[in-house]
């Protein structure tokens, strides 16, 4: 699923280690979740969207 | 932590101990050989598995979160199917042939094949992610 953490972490100036850490999930998590090859599971998702204080909606691109 | 510890130890040498024991009485003509044998053989298993039980920290509650979850969860499903394909196949083959197969040997391929085809599915799973 299309998204754009890569973007909101890098306006942060966060580290792909960093975000990890914060979520308390691996760095290939990350990895994965930025490329859009592992849709995260709704918790995490949750996670990310009040990590990034944004929706979940606005986070990622169901269409895509 | 001591505690702990000593929880390993005596796990891996007492549980290695009767498993060797356990063997050698299915084999009295040469009990200690074979004791010997398969507690030489257990005991470090058996100490992972102590360390697994009282020393390993514990799981994190977001670990299903991780994708490295997912890759596991994937390999072990296709391996179970592969195994499935694999035993309905050896089974129609040894049912027509009427060949009589080793009965340990049979469990020990399967095994190996089990673990190796896990093992390479998450290979390839984490090499696509890269």
């Amino acid at each position: 699923m299309r998204n754009d953490i890569a973007g909101r972490r890098a306006e942060r100036g966060w580290s792909q280690a960093h975000l990890a850490e914060e979520l308390a999930v691996s760095r290939q998590t990350i990895i994965s979740i930025e490329k859009g090859r592992f849709d995260p599971s709704l918790p995490l998702a949750f996670r990310l969207a009040a990590l990034f204080e944004t929706t979940i909606e606005d986070l990622f691109d169901p269409s895509a | 932590m001591i505690g702990r510890w000593t929880a390993t130890v005596a796990l891996a040498l007492l549980g290695a101990g009767g498993i060797g024991a356990l063997a050698g009485s299915f084999n009295p003509d040469h009990f200690m050989l074979t004791a010997i044998v398969f507690a030489a053989c257990t005991v470090t298993p058996l100490g992972a598995l102590g360390w697994m039980v009282f020393l390993m920290p514990k799981t994190p509650e977001s670990a299903e979160d991780n994708v490295e979850h997912h890759w596991a969860a994937k390999a072990a499903g296709g391996a179970l199917t592969d195994l499935v394909v694999l035993l309905s196949a050896g089974l129609a083959a040894v049912s027509i042939s009427g060949i009589a197969l080793d009965t340990q040997m049979v469990l020990l391929v399967l095994l190996t094949v089990a673990m190796s085809d896990i093992g390479l599915r998450y290979f390839l799973l984490e090499r696509q992610a890269r």
